[in-house]
């Protein structure tokens, strides 16, 4: 085959060739003859721009450092223009690249190119620096300082457009803070920027990025925006989300979805809002960065407002969306994040976006997603799995039972993301809810196990999400299931669960403790193991004058306790009137004040429990309870604001009649 | 009609029209420098818009139309069919735009929510519900259903109550209702009913209230983002129409040719000679490049000011169209070298030669009115500044130009093209375009070279 | 239908077109806009001289983007990509697709020079990972890569690429990156006026028979045979 020879060896050659051409102009960089390194400089601007791999090889070679040195050493016009235009382009687009031209120190000489008399010069440093703004590594700019604030105004004052662009990319890389925000809106920069709406495309694109983050969450930065000529310009905003360029009309609706989100009070017309959803649908189907931000855009602004929900629903987007996921060609992780993410937000409410979703058929990519390499991938997946679980019809029909999808799931246990940890708890705690196979699934593949590891998790989220998930496993669960999960966890697992730091980590494993304790007698016993610590620890917790959620789920627990022996009641006896008693008024007098319904409710479910007239020991915990002054209180709120806490009342007031109290 | 004719009717119309042409091709000139000729072209600016109910024709007893004229309220218990409370709008909805909207408030839905919403002629009933009658169409609350003048209505969208904002809308483009229910569109349906339309709304159960906004306020559907979705739809079906590719270079060139910017063109000839690969432009015979130099060096004499050395040379080369010195390029020419007299600030001198030469056009009617226009720039001591400062413009003198122009090509034999082919299809567009629209009653949007051109400007600059 | 459609005599429809109004300035708009964005730069400069029509957009932007057009329709691709770069080096690094259809270019010319190895060495190169970076580009690499394989170009079912109206292609591609970059319409106006003309003609034909305007070259009117 001597064809296939000559092929393969011009192929070697031409990798050897070109490697000694960069090396060759490498070398040419560092000619003393400006001739000589004006040209290298142009052949390696020319070689780089749009090519990632050249970038990297010129970068491996040392070339950033050797440019920014003719760009310091020079006076030549033609050679600054060029060695900027150079570094730009290694900042263009590619993290390493920018890294490195930071790393040269070529920022101030950048800065420096702005002052000068030739158009061109000014040019090309501006877009440079524009470059370097755009990455998350570029340095941050202290607005706070004066005289910063001062050099972003004279950006913003320029004529020239790569100037006046420069100083919004600066904005919308530098502005973090509510503090910064404020000091920019003071400083007037709302003002600026908005000169720049009506601008060139450059300009334009810069200053709605700009304006997106100046106003994100910043109620006053927004009427500011807004009371300008009287809405004048979130006119413009609005009517560039039409503009015929996709990268201005998805700025323009992002800019819009952050006013939204910021302050709902402008944007009573649902029209705006139905344009703003399909507009974002719209672009979507943009192949390039547009589309990719879009998908998030779209998710930002459905996120938890039921209504848009709604729109999105009506204007076709779960099937826009699915399309596009089943269009089968690989998309950007920012992109399935974001597609994730809105179908997540449409099943987080309304049923028939779950409905339609799950008759999409698409679980298939859904399971696919959890595999992705992407962790912000993974988490919208299992945040889209968690909402479509929601549906209890869909649920019930079996359809994220088999193993084809709880295996993945489970597996994600073990993620090294915790957010993704965080997010299948989410989702495994709803598929486990209240079903009987998707459970024994579950616990096959040592899902319980798994749960419980977590919920020793460094991260708060993750211990209370597996508690969650830990709590609806257990919820009716037969005893075999009870033991097998107390066997791993043990008393003194559960006493540092209910002791966590986290008030809401203490909520849930106090829930969890309810749900395992309901129900027979024997898995009553799990709390007087170890001589009772993790009863103990119930009642220390409640004496602290916990939170009301807390509270609520630590009373449920001795309600559940309180429902078994003579033996169980006494036990909680104990813990509501321990000796010596600490304090002079007990906690349950301040639950049955305390304006939570449910925490008075729970309150007197313990004390019906206690004084039910079936067992023996009743009459005497009545009179301890009318001498503490419970009954007394009780006697205060028969007239209580809450339906079911009244009906309670009354049950625990008849029980105490048959004790001939009145 | 440089082509042999192949029946005699046309041949007759072609000499009627021809002979139409000859009579006045240079005439036109005189209508494009009166002013009055542009102010025609923004005739759809200055419709009028209804702005509050018709308080008067409303139906009394049933309903009491609020003092802002802009709610109604049912008053009675209703008994039967022509107690209904209507009220239309005070003006008829304009339609030199492309549409029409406005949108009611259901304030209280009363007794039986028998609120509708529609459109109504002048002389309608005002006892009966939009809808009910020919020629009305209505947008019913109780039931959600259109009227559209029958009988009965016909399913069209959800009902609508206590707290709900409706629209109702004419589409003139595509002649068809449009209404919405809190801001989002819930159907459009053919209009068959011509002539003016009333907004209307009716109310017939007791204490049914309900406001009307008529753009005072803003309105809870998007209409701009209606209408601009409708012209992007129109948009990309002419987009995707197939014409011969290169085509515009032809009409550019001839049209370079046709007004005598010879510069332009051999510029314009040497660039697209000069692409690759070459740019064919199908060849031209109507008018022979013979005396374009000698036009291109009129026009640019005219374009200078230069008025004597433009009538020196057209008397050594085209005699025959100064023969004549009442005609209207001598009148256009003269008139010319008064206000570059003026221009220049010497007015005597402008006098003197107005009494010379511009004293014989007076009497005549279609030049009288433009004479005393011409006369009216000495009383000014800032004649750019007054209101017949536009002769003192730029596009003035390209007007004569344009002027000199025509005549020369209308004076030659086988003349026949007053205008270039781009005009030609412009005008042809432009036809096309009111014929479709007076089709319809004279309703929508009309196209205007102007617009389109200014709308294009508008995208860029803003 | 045909029966209720309204008949305007040829008489009549030129009484029509004379009554229409157009303004010189806007027709002279017109042009200007073709010539500038068609990049007729000596053109549009006589223009502006002769009829004292504005361009829309500096003129000495004109130049340096017909020079990058001109450098692509001359097969010059390599020269066109550097003035490109020379202009503003954002446009290429931001926009890969316009960026691979210049080296894909660059290696049609090559192949159409006979230049196999060079070519080869291009494709490994300069083509290759792009074409790693998007699925789409892979393919349209292979198709150009194809060529190769035919001794006789003119077999080759891709042999469209080699035909001069891809270079046009390619070259309009550059033009127009290069307009909107300067925030400029990449259209002329012209064209689309044309099309609304035929646009209108069949809307007005649903309900009318009229003089119609068949040839947009000649701008001739036609009685359409009854």
């Amino acid at each position: 085959m001597p064809t296939t020879t000559s092929t393969s060896s011009s192929f070697s050659s031409a990798a050897s060739s070109s490697g000694n051409r960069q090396a060759d102009v490498f070398s040419r960089l560092a000619s003393s003859d400006p001739e000589v390194k004006l040209k290298a400089l142009r052949e390696v601007k020319n070689q780089i721009i749009g090519n990632r791999t050249k970038k990297l090889s010129f970068l491996k070679l040392g070339a950033v450092p050797a440019i920014a040195s003719a760009l310091s050493d020079s006076e030549c016009n033609s050679i600054l223009v060029q060695s900027a235009a150079a570094l730009g382009s290694f900042a263009c687009g590619f993290e390493a690249g920018v890294q490195a031209v930071l790393d040269a120190g070529v920022f101030p000489l950048l800065l420096r190119l702005l002052t000068s008399s030739d158009e061109k010069v000014v040019d090309a440093g501006a877009r440079s620096l524009r470059m370097i703004f755009q990455s998350n590594q570029a340095p941050k700019y202290d607005f706070l300082q004066e005289k910063n604030m001062k050099f972003l105004f004279s950006l913003l004052n320029s004529e020239n457009e790569n100037v006046s662009g420069l100083g919004a990319s600066i904005i919308a890389h530098a502005c973090g803070t509510t503090v910064q925000q404020q000091v920019l809106c003071d400083a007037g920069v709302l003002e600026k920027l908005v000169i720049l709406l009506d601008g060139s495309l450059s300009q334009r694109e810069a200053c709605l990025e700009s304006l997106a983050t100046v106003l994100k969450n910043n109620p006053e930065a927004v009427s500011r925006f807004v009371g300008l000529e009287a809405g004048r310009y979130l006119s413009s905003v609005t009517e560039l989300t039409k503009d015929r360029y996709p990268r201005t009309r998805l700025l323009s609706c992002l800019c819009l979805v952050v006013i939204y989100n910021t302050s709902p009070s402008y944007f009573l017309n649902m029209g705006t809002k139905s344009s703003l959803v399909t507009t974002l649908l719209e672009l979507l189907n943009d192949h390039g960065q547009s589309g990719d931000d879009a998908a998030l855009g779209l998710s930002s602004l459905i996120a938890e407002k039921e209504d848009l929900q709604k729109l999105a629903y009506e204007a076709n987007a779960i099937k826009n969306i699915v399309d596009i996921l089943k269009t089968g060609s690989e998309l950007h992780p920012k992109r399935l994040q974001g597609l994730f993410l809105s179908l997540a937000e449409l099943c987080s409410k309304l049923e028939d976006c779950r409905c339609s979703f799950l008759s999409l058929e698409m679980l298939d990519l859904l399971v696919n997603a959890l595999r992705h390499k992407n962790a912000d991938v993974r988490t919208a997946a299992c945040i889209c799995f968690r909402n479509a679980a929601r549906s209890v019809k869909n649920l019930s029909a079996g359809r994220f039972t088999n193993d084809h999808v709880m295996l993945p799931l489970v597996q994600l246990l073990h993620d090294p993301s915790s957010s993704v940890e965080v997010a299948v708890l989410g989702a495994l705690s709803n598929i486990v809810l209240d079903f009987s196979s998707p459970k024994s699934t579950f616990i096959e593949y040592g899902g319980i196990k798994q749960l419980i590891e977590l919920s020793k998790s460094m991260d708060p989220n993750a211990r209370c999400s597996a508690l969650r998930a830990l709590r609806n496993l257990m919820f009716l669960a037969d005893n075999k299931r009870k033991e097998l999960f107390y066997s791993e966890v043990k008393a003194q697992g559960f006493v540092s669960l209910i002791s966590d730091p986290e008030p809401t980590v203490q909520e849930q494993a106090l829930a969890l403790l309810r749900n395992l304790v309901d129900g027979c007698i024997n898995s009553i016993e799990f709390v007087f193991d170890e001589d009772g610590l993790i009863l103990d620890t119930v009642g220390k917790q409640l004496r602290k004058s916990p939170q009301a959620h807390m509270a609520i789920q630590g009373m449920y627990v001795l309600t559940n306790v309180a429902s078994g022996t003579e033996l169980h009641k006494e036990a909680v006896m104990q813990q509501l009137f321990p000796q010596p008693q600490a304090e002079s008024n007990n906690f349950m007098l301040k639950f049955l004040q305390s304006h939570e319904s449910q925490l008075r409710s729970a309150t007197v479910w313990t004390i019906i429990n206690l004084i039910s007239p079936s067992s023996p020991g009743a009459h005497d915990r009545h009179v301890k309870l009318r001498d503490e002054g419970i009954i007394p209180q009780l006697k205060n709120m028969v007239n209580d604001a809450c339906l079911d806490v009244k009906i309670r009342i009354r049950t625990v007031l008849s029980q105490s009649m048959s004790f001939g109290d009145n | 009609m440089t082509e042999s004719s192949s029946n005699g009717r046309r041949n007759e119309n072609d000499e009627t029209s021809a002979a139409v042409n000859r009579r006045d091709p240079i005439l036109q000139f005189l209508d494009k420098i009166r002013p009055s000729g542009d102010a025609m072209e923004d005739d759809n600016e200055g419709e009028e818009s209804p702005t509050e109910l018709n308080a008067i024709n409303s139906a009394g007893g049933f309903v009491i139309v609020s003092p802002d004229k802009l709610s109604v309220k049912y008053t009675n218990a209703n008994l039967h069919g022509y107690d209904v409370g209507v009220a239309q709008a005070n003006k008829p909805a304009p339609f030199k735009c492309l549409t029409y909207y406005f949108e009611i408030l259901v304030k209280d839905a009363g007794a039986k929510g028998k609120v509708a919403i529609g459109f109504t002629k002048e002389g309608f009933i005002m006892r009966r519900q939009p809808g009910w009658e020919v020629n009305s169409c209505g947008y019913h609350g109780d039931d959600g259903n259109i009227y559209l003048g029958k009988g009965t209505g016909e399913a069209f969208g959800p009902t609508y109550t206590t707290g709900d904002t409706v629209g109702g809308g004419i589409n003139y483009a595509s002649q068809e209702f449009f209404f919405t229910k809190n801001g989002a569109l819930v159907g459009k349906i053919p209009k068959d009913i011509k002539g003016h339309l009333f907004p209307t709304v009716a109310v017939h159960s007791q204490n049914e209230e309900v406001s009307v906004n008529f753009g005072k306020q803003k309105f809870v559907f998007d209409v701009k983002g209606y209408e601009t979705s409708a012209r992007n739809k129109q948009q990309m079906a002419i987009e995707k129409i197939f014409i011969p590719p290169n085509i515009g270079y032809g009409l550019v060139k001839s049209y370079l040719l046709h007004y005598g910017y010879e510069e332009t063109l051999n510029a314009f000839n040497l660039a697209t000679k000069t692409t690759v690969p070459p740019i064919l432009i199908a060849q031209e015979n109507a008018i022979d490049e013979d005396d374009l130099h000698q036009r291109k060096t009129l026009r640019k004499l005219v374009r200078n000011g230069d008025i004597d050395a433009a009538l020196a040379n057209l008397q050594d080369w085209y005699p025959q169209i100064v023969q004549d010195d009442k005609s209207v390029v001598c009148f256009l020419l003269h008139c010319q070298r008064f206000i570059e007299f003026v221009r220049v600030g010497k007015l005597a001198e402008g006098v003197k030669y107005g009494r010379l030469e511009l004293a014989k056009f007076v009497g005549l009617t279609e030049f009288q009115d433009i004479i005393e226009d011409c006369f009216a720039l000495l009383v000014y001591p800032k004649p750019v500044e007054s209101p017949v400062g536009y002769f003192l413009e730029d596009s003035q003198r390209e007007l004569v130009a344009d002027a000199v122009n025509a005549a020369i090509l209308s004076n030659k034999k086988d003349a026949c093209h007053l205008h270039s082919h781009l005009e030609m299809l412009l005008r042809q567009l432009t036809v096309c375009c009111l014929e479709r629209r007076s089709m319809n009653g004279d309703q929508g949007e009309t196209f205007r070279l102007h617009h389109v051109l200014k709308q294009y400007k508008k995208m860029k600059l803003d | 239908m045909a029966t209720s459609k309204k008949v305007i005599t040829r008489d009549e429809w030129e009484k029509k077109l004379n009554a229409v109004k157009l303004r010189k300035e806007d027709m002279n708009t017109l042009v200007m806009n073709f010539l500038v964005t068609e990049g007729f730069v000596e053109a549009a400069d006589k223009f502006q001289r002769e009829s004292g029509t504005k361009p829309e957009i500096d003129l000495a932007t004109i130049t340096d983007r017909m020079a990058v057009k001109k450098a692509v329709q001359n097969g010059n691709v390599e020269d066109a990509i550097e003035k490109v770069n020379d202009l503003n080096p954002e446009i290429l690094d931001t926009n890969p697709e316009l960026f691979f259809h210049l080296q894909q270019q660059r290696l049609i010319e090559l192949i159409r020079q006979g230049k196999t190895e060079e070519a080869l060495e291009f494709a490994q190169e300069e083509l290759a990972p792009r074409g790693e970076e998007n699925q789409a580009f892979l393919q349209e690499l292979e198709k150009t890569v194809a060529l190769l394989v035919f001794e006789d170009a003119s077999n080759c079912p891709v042999k469209d690429l080699l035909d001069i109206s891809h270079r046009l292609k390619t070259a309009s591609e550059v033009n127009a990156a290069i307009l909107t970059s300067q925030s400029h319409e990449k259209d002329p106006k012209l064209p689309s006026l044309l099309k609304m003309l035929i646009w209108a003609q069949n809307q007005l034909d649903e309900k009318a028979v009229y003089p119609h305007i068949n040839d947009l070259s000649t701008g001739q009117l036609k009685t359409p045979s009854e």
